[in-house]
């Protein structure tokens, strides 16, 4: 416990910060990059666990667990989110037989 | 994680199959990725460097949080247990085959 809390001091917040800043960004250019629906799925969640990695680090430099908590229930929600999600993408494949967002345009105006 | 991996294994890719975006497109989406990157370091570059609050032996531990999660915040955790069921029964139904139609 001790050799952790003088790593954590050491590496200070600043590092977490720009570590998930950089992972957000990857998430966007994912979702901005691909037009296959299961990667820019997996983009979401990358910027799901970049928040996550925020909130950790936060929690710890303000000395409030709260923010552990709110950890956990992103997980719970992102967990439901990708069971939801990839049933529906799974239905849309046996429909369209193509992984390619661009077929689903039919709400475009 | 798994899920996607399962999904993939379902689907059943290959090089092919995968669609690609325009290049103009794709130099754009990297572009404004990396704009939205540098926004977001320059503004948490300002943010205040105190040195970490000190904590308590208890905190980060599985009793410190869970005193946390079962006090504090009791009512969401059985709601998103509520919320797990439902998004398990709505994966199941959704990725029930369809003999009839």
């Amino acid at each position: 416990m001790e050799e952790l809390q003088n790593s954590f001091r050491e590496i200070g917040i600043h590092h977490y910060l720009f570590l998930s800043a950089i992972l957000f960004s990857i998430g966007v250019m994912g979702v901005l990059l691909r037009r296959n629906f299961i990667i820019i799925f997996m983009s979401i969640e990358l910027m799901l666990n970049a928040v996550n990695i925020l909130l950790a680090a936060f929690s710890r430099f303000h000395g409030d667990q709260s923010g552990q908590v709110f950890v956990f229930f992103i997980m719970v929600v992102a967990a439901a989110e990708v069971a939801v999600g990839l049933g529906i993408l799974v239905m849309i494949y046996r429909n369209i037989r193509s992984t390619d967002i661009n077929a689903l345009r039919n709400l475009k105006w | 994680m798994v899920l996607f991996l399962f999904v993939i294994m379902l689907l059943n890719l290959n090089k092919e199959t995968e669609p690609h975006k325009p290049m103009l497109l794709k130099v754009a989406a990297v572009f404004s990725a990396c704009l939205l990157m540098i926004i977001l370091a320059a503004s948490l570059r300002e943010y205040d460097t105190r040195p970490a609050t000190m904590i308590t032996e208890e905190f980060g531990t599985a009793k410190g949080v869970g005193k946390v999660l079962f006090k504090d915040f009791l009512l969401p955790f059985e709601v998103a247990s509520i919320l797990f069921i439902s998004a398990m029964v709505g994966a199941v139904i959704l990725g029930k085959k369809h003999v009839n139609d």
